[in-house]
């Protein structure tokens, strides 16, 4: 038996080696590899050109391309407008249905291969509408909510560390690169004449938790251990978010406990952004695949100018809570590369969450590679 | 976007882990051609995500893309790639006979994932469990598997022997 296996490896070794070796052709990869990451750039270009003219979806091709054939939903044709209007450019555009963008996703989120290391790290950008001004220091009676005279949005990054081991310290850095961006100049004068009062955190802030940090399911936290765990099939994972999603008290939501459809979508947010397995993560996109409310808003940009495919839903309420909320999915990676809210009312997004990287490193103030 | 930096480190990488990963490949693929075009097209990729990488062992992570890596649906994103395939070897017995020509049609006839637990585990010379890591399954899987491949070489390897005569 032994000898046979050392038959075996030695058969192999001749058939792998019975041609003469070929050097590495290494400057025809690199040339390769940064033709790949700068086709992708140049793709988000041509969509940043259909994105000024405010319709944030970019034409991509037929519906019915998938394996579930389903047609895409009428819906799917009518881009949201950043302005609110329809877009005015371009031949309506069509988009991959929903459910075969996600099968797709599940299908390339199990190929990728399980990594792992000490600490799930994220880089993430915020950017929202400046919507209170903080206070002015006196405290009198009631709070009350100014309302601000000008339109501005604050962006800022947080990095974070998010350790794996029990006891293990964890971190975040936040407030970093704060950036305001005014509506038009007009908003800026007014903002002057308001008094220039601070928009932005002043510097970067450094949080240590000598604690493991949480992400969530609607209500229920998890540690990178326990998402690590979490089950690897689509009928396990749907029946364990099932349990969860009974157990949440109508009373912890506002403005009311989502369906099952919200509550997946909702949590996906949070787990694809998380240290989850690449069974976890299919299984995830499979489940959301099931869920017919979502549409496809075709492929997009996000702000930092990466190209993903956009899915959408609907969210119930009134006011700012009759928003649509995105996720921005890379079709190359299945990763996360960005979620947002739109309200139909209001022409900037309500919330813009950014992943700029995400990776397990080894220690704190560690970086995925580079 | 390029980094030099980044880039010595990737064409470091490149160069230490070629040989080895090329045979791989060609035990994977049982062709030097569609090897070395499943190597280069994990390495494009790789590089594309070498920051992606992060704190895992590079090498781990491009076997995991050799193994797990469907080459067709790849191709299928990289238009500019002829379609046709290499054209297949002639008939073994039309040539001189070569011992080795069985072993690679035996090969062959193992499904995909069969093949690659015996190429890591007799070329690679990996354990039960880090062949597990590699393709993602458990050690139970790859033990399972690993026996069930084994027997399928011995008959195949025993049938072209037979078919040679």
């Amino acid at each position: 038996m032994k000898d046979d296996q050392e038959q075996l490896a030695q058969a192999l070794r001749t058939l792998a080696h019975r041609q003469p070796a070929t050097p590495a052709p290494v400057p025809d990869l690199l040339r390769r590899g940064r033709r790949a990451r700068r086709t992708r750039a140049m793709v988000s270009a041509v969509a940043g050109t259909a994105l000024a003219s405010a319709a944030v979806v970019v034409v991509v091709g037929t519906g019915g391309v998938g394996p579930a054939g389903t047609p895409p939903s009428p819906a799917a044709s009518v881009p949201l407008a950043g302005d609110g209007s329809p877009p005015t450019r371009s031949p309506a555009p069509r988009s991959l249905d929903a459910r075969s963008v996600l099968l797709a996703a599940a299908e390339t989120a199990a190929r990728e291969p399980a990594t792992s290391g000490r600490y799930w790290y994220t880089r993430q950008r915020t950017s929202q509408p400046v919507r209170s001004l903080p206070s002015t220091g006196k405290i009198t009676g009631k709070p009350k909510r100014r309302e601000v005279p000008f339109s501005a949005t604050v962006a800022s990054t947080q990095e974070s560390w998010y350790a794996g081991e029990k006891g293990a310290p964890s971190r975040t850095r936040t407030g970093q690169d704060p950036e305001v961006t005014f509506a038009s100049s007009d908003d800026e004068a007014k903002w002057r004449r308001f008094g220039s009062p601070a928009l932005a955190p002043g510097k970067p802030a450094t949080n240590d938790y000598d604690m493991r940090l949480f992400f969530q399911i609607g209500n229920h936290h998890f540690t990178v251990g326990q998402l690590l765990k979490l089950p690897t099939g689509k009928d396990g994972l749907e029946s364990r978010l099932r349990r969860l999603f009974d157990e949440e008290s109508p009373s912890d939501w506002w403005p009311a406990k989502p369906d099952f459809t919200g509550y997946v979508w909702a949590a996906a947010s949070d787990l694809l952004a998380g240290p989850i397995s690449p069974g976890t993560r299919s299984a995830l996109y499979r489940l959301l695949a099931e869920q017919p409310a979502i549409r496809s808003l075709g492929e997009v940009t996000d702000l930092r100018g990466r190209t993903g495919m956009a899915l959408a839903l609907a969210t119930a309420g009134n006011g700012d809570a009759a928003a649509e909320s995105r996720l921005i999915v890379d079709d190359d990676t299945a990763e996360l590369l960005a979620h947002e809210s739109r309200s139909p009312a209001r022409s900037a997004p309500l919330l813009q969450v950014t992943y700029e990287d995400m990776g397990w490193v080894d220690g704190l103030d560690e970086r995925p590679r580079n | 976007m390029s980094d030099p930096t980044e880039d010595a480190a990737y064409a470091a990488f490149v160069e230490a882990a070629w040989d080895r990963h090329m045979a791989v490949a060609i035990l994977l693929t049982g062709d030097r051609l569609r090897g070395e075009e499943l190597l280069q097209d994990c390495l494009v990729r790789l590089y594309v995500r070498w920051r992606r990488v992060g704190a895992t062992d590079p090498h781990a992570y491009l076997r995991r893309m050799l193994v797990n890596g469907n080459v067709s649906w790849w191709r299928r994103r990289r238009r500019e790639l002829p379609t046709a395939s290499p054209p297949d070897h002639a008939d073994p017995r039309s040539g001189p006979y070569e011992p080795h020509e069985d072993l690679r049609r035996a090969l062959l006839s193992l499904p995909r994932r069969q093949r690659a637990i015996v190429v890591l585990r007799h070329y690679e010379d990996l354990t039960e469990k880090a062949v597990a890591a590699a393709l993602g399954c458990t050690v139970g899987t790859v033990k399972n598997q690993h026996f069930r491949a084994m027997a399928r070489l011995r008959t195949a390897l025993r049938e072209h022997q037979e078919a040679a005569r």
